[in-house]
């Protein structure tokens, strides 16, 4: 199931392990290497500094060439939560920096993993509004859609 | 579609505030003069006049004069490719999950070392 809107994106998959196992798949450079790149690409280096205000960078091939995913990280709360900025940067420009969270939530053995981006920062104000900017949000898309 | 960073840069930088984003909601019910925008807030006409001037600098709001007022009005376009940019990481996101569920359930479970130790993986040949 995913929902999208013009700033924010959220998905979310179940995976037959435990929430303990996908936290660290995320979060260990070993692993990581493993995994996290589309399947028609290769991950070159991956650096992790775990900690809140740490840096991660992924590196990856793909057929077009390197692309380099990094960022901060915000929160770390094992096995549960991860939050971290992500920013593409390519050769010549840096993309616009976007804030992910992920939750690792526990569904008996296994684990529901959701995935929220977020296409601009952390704004106080955004959480009192925030009901009201859903609603605005689906009148504004109706004009586009 | 070539994404135009600096535009898509402006759009959420225009959007990272709420008073533009309810801004942007009521021109989204019709057009508006700056007097009427500015009425359900507290603050200042120049203040929503500086809202607007970020706003139409990032192609979201038009403003034109019509005798001596100054009508507003939405432009969705710039939120239609902002929401077509963020799109864009879905299909990113999907196919990284895939490949997490694959690695995870595919390989046998370690016996997980507690959090904070720094354990070497055991090597595995991934297919």
């Amino acid at each position: 199931m995913t929902t999208a809107t013009a700033t924010s994106l959220r998905l979310s998959r179940t995976i037959k392990a435990t929430p303990q196992r996908v936290f660290d798949a995320w979060t260990q450079p070993a692993q990581m290497q493993q995994w996290s790149c589309p399947e028609d690409a290769t991950v070159d280096d991956v650096r992790v500094d775990l900690r809140v205000g740490g840096e991660y960078q992924i590196r990856m091939k793909g057929s077009e060439g390197h692309h380099t995913a990094f960022g901060t990280y915000r929160e770390i709360d094992p096995p549960r939560r991860l939050v971290y900025t992500w920013a593409w940067r390519e050769a010549d420009h840096m993309d616009t920096e976007t804030v992910v969270t992920v939750e690792f939530r526990p569904q008996g053995e296994h684990t529901e993993v959701v995935i929220q981006q977020d296409a601009f920062p952390d704004n106080d104000t955004m959480a009192a509004h925030e009901q009201g900017w859903g609603s605005c949000l689906n009148r504004l898309e109706a004009l586009f859609n | 579609m070539v994404t135009n960073q600096r535009q898509l840069d402006r759009t959420f930088g225009a959007l990272a505030d709420s008073t533009r984003r309810l801004i942007l909601a009521r021109l989204a019910e019709g057009d508006s003069t700056v007097g009427e925008l500015a009425r359900p807030f507290e603050i200042s006409r120049p203040a929503i006049s500086k809202h607007l001037r970020v706003l139409e600098r990032a192609g979201l709001v038009q403003r034109a004069r019509d005798g001596r007022v100054s009508r507003c009005a939405l432009d969705a376009g710039p939120m239609r490719d902002a929401a077509l940019w963020v799109e864009t990481y879905r299909e990113f996101w999907e196919s990284q999950l895939d490949s997490l569920q694959e690695y995870l359930e595919s390989e046998p479970a370690p016996s997980a070392p507690p959090v904070g130790v720094d354990a070497t993986p055991t090597e595995e040949n991934s297919s």
